[in-house]
């Protein structure tokens, strides 16, 4: 039982190494089936020219995404990065999560989603034209999920304060959350972590580790890129996810 | 890829009007006055569910989009089916979806026709030998159906605007508003079935053929007074605002109906003319005023003689309201709603059995009324 316990973070990693695999990549942009997929299933939230002002827009508490401005909350690009084109492609197909409305569009084909994400790109040429020289961030192996690490990841979370949004249970009920707002002046809620759902960027250790390493852009979620190593950040995801994502596990030894 | 849904009903279904019951505020008050309306001699309402089969779908094509019903119903309201009579109903609507200011714009029309009951399950023309039978023995009324004046039928055009006021605000209050504005105009028609002989005899108190004499008066005077249709148009105009998304909205609707031909009301008859002296009341003129006052259309019992051509003949509403999600779990509506003028009020008994009257057939009536609606919504 000990032995599946412990196996238990490295078949969690390979499964969200599996989750984050990136797409096959498209051959040729095709801009009209972008198009005709843009105008489909993202206009009415995102808005005919991608502003994020679509007929629906006025009626979400999160705002949709302005692709005009490049700016991307889920990237595996540093903060302030435009993405990858497989970053948009994860988060079409998997959508946002959280108290977002933006769903999963999964359910298109291959070649539609990296049409669209072609299409996306055209709201924002000069700022993609750039993507080619957007370093992309490299994950490391997981470090293990022991009591030491769990322990690390918890002295990171009270030194870099991320209970003053989240909570120091988690419960994102932090004495900043009711004060938060993102880049353009919109109430946001920083997520209850103790909830099974799918948070923004993902909830996977792999998908924590990034999220953390890259921060959300636009929101008020940062980076701990200069203030944490590799290590100490895989140790930060170690602590949330065995004390508020998944608790209730047996603490490895 | 998908560019439509095309969704096959059957059974007992809403059909797809306009603009749903379930966008209104609430249920309490103030409803849409031209799809509730029930005008027609068998209680018909355009709003009420029906039971059918109906096929509708959404067609998007780039910005613009069709949207369709095609329904088969049989016009009850849901009620168990009476009669073999099959009702239709169409509606197409187009929308486009635009850039900036305005947000989109959506064009429609519907079509009912519906037919009233004249045959039973089997077959069986109205009215059934039971009917004449017991208007013959009873009344000596002569009870007959004339299957030209037998249908109705509700059509409609209707539009619907987005806005979206950019970002901005006033203080502590924000005024990047979404619109809604919305609009409908519809036109109804009943045929008066006119289950009833012209020459029959009122319901009269003695002597020949119950009271002939005054009915023979009232048919050579006014004919129409007895195979009148009903005639109506109105609609309504309004806006919805979501002042904050999720927290606040705003709502305002004006409702305006015009009903021709309609029963007229007795507060504005003639001055000082009876359709027939107070001493002179029938039987049923006596149950029909202890059961419900003094208030049957038509000026058929001792009411002041009612002209239908100098009724009271239309009604408006204005409403206004609020949704406030204040604190979770409590939400806060408020609605008013003033009218001028009653629609449907006030209305027969359903014991009693005349073509006429049974259908529940209203009257606009000079009674002006406010409402005031406050509900607090607990939800766990």
């Amino acid at each position: 039982m000990k032995t599946v316990i412990r196996l238990l973070p490295v078949l969690g990693l390979a499964l969200s190494t599996a989750v984050a695999q990136d797409p096959p990549a498209a051959q040729e942009p095709d801009l009209v089936l972008g198009k005709k997929v843009y105008l489909q299933s993202c206009v009415v939230c995102h808005g005919i020219s991608g502003k994020g002002d679509g007929i629906v827009a006025g009626n979400l508490l999160v705002k949709p995404r302005n692709f005009t401005d490049g700016r991307f909350k889920v990237r595996m690009t540093p903060n302030g990065k435009v993405p990858l084109d497989s970053d948009l492609y994860r988060t079409i197909n998997r959508g946002m999560g959280h108290d977002n409305a933006m769903p999963a569009w999964a359910n298109l084909k291959v070649d539609e989603k990296n049409a669209v994400v072609a299409y996306i790109k055209t709201f924002a040429p000069k700022k993609f034209a750039r993507q080619d020289r957007a370093k992309e961030i490299v994950i490391p192996p997981r470090t293990a999920a022991t009591v030491e690490s769990i322990a690390e990841g918890e002295k990171w979370f009270t030194a870099i304060q991320c209970g003053k949004c989240h909570g120091e249970t988690g419960r994102g009920d932090g004495v900043s959350a009711p004060t938060l707002v993102d880049s353009w002046g919109y109430k946001i809620v920083p997520p209850d972590l103790s909830k099974p759902w799918l948070f923004i960027g993902g909830s996977e250790p792999v998908d924590l580790y990034r999220t953390l390493r890259t921060g959300l852009t636009g929101s008020a979620m940062p980076t701990v890129d200069g203030t944490l190593t590799e290590d100490q950040t895989w140790d930060l995801v170690n602590f949330l996810d065995y004390n508020f994502i998944r608790p209730g596990r047996s603490v490895p030894r | 890829m998908g560019t439509g849904v095309v969704n096959l009903k059957i059974g007992h279904f809403e059909l797809e009007l306009p603009f749903s019951d379930l966008r209104r505020l609430s249920s309490a008050i103030a409803p849409y006055e031209v799809y509730a309306i029930q005008g027609v001699k068998g209680s018909f309402r355009l709003s009420s569910p029906q039971v059918g089969i109906a096929l509708n779908g959404y067609k998007q094509m780039g910005l613009n989009a069709l949207r369709y019903e095609a329904a088969l119903v049989n016009g009850t309201n849901g009620a168990f089916d009476n009669n073999v009579e099959k009702d239709f109903y169409g509606r197409l609507a187009f929308s486009r979806l635009f850039d900036g200011f305005l947000k989109s714009v959506r064009l429609g029309g519907l079509y009912y026709k519906g037919m009233q009951n004249l045959r039973d399950l089997a077959g069986n023309p109205y009215p059934t030998a039971a009917m004449r039978d017991y208007w013959g023995d009873e009344f000596s009324i002569n009870v007959h159906a004339n299957p030209e004046n037998a249908s109705f039928y509700r059509w409609g055009i209707d539009a619907s605007i987005d806005l979206k006021i950019p970002d901005f605000s006033l203080g502590p209050l924000p005024l990047g508003w979404s619109i809604n504005l919305y609009g409908q105009y519809l036109v109804g028609h009943d045929d008066d079935i006119d289950m009833t002989n012209m020459n029959m005899p009122y319901f009269g108190s003695s002597g020949d053929a119950g009271g002939g004499d005054i009915h023979k008066s009232l048919a050579s005077h006014d004919p129409d007074w007895l195979t009148r249709p009903f005639d109506y148009s109105g609609g309504f105009v309004g806006a919805d605002i979501i002042v904050l998304p999720a927290k606040f909205y705003l709502i305002g609707r004006y409702d305006w109906l015009t009903a021709s031909n309609q029963w007229a009301d007795p507060v504005d008859g003639v001055d000082g003319a009876y359709v027939r002296p107070a001493g002179s009341a029938s039987w049923l003129d006596g149950e029909i005023r202890r059961y419900n006052g003094d208030p049957m259309p038509r000026g058929m019992t001792s009411n002041l003689q009612a002209n239908p051509d100098d009724a009271i003949n239309s009604l408006s509403r204005i409403s206004i309201g609020f949704r406030f999600h204040f604190i979770q779990p409590v939400t806060l509506i408020y609605e008013y709603s003033s009218q001028q003028n009653l629609w449907g009020f006030p209305e027969p008994p359903p014991l009693m059995y005349n073509p006429d009257w049974v259908a529940g057939m209203g009257r606009i009536v000079n009674v002006d009324s406010n409402w005031h609606m406050i509900m607090f919504m607990f939800a766990f």
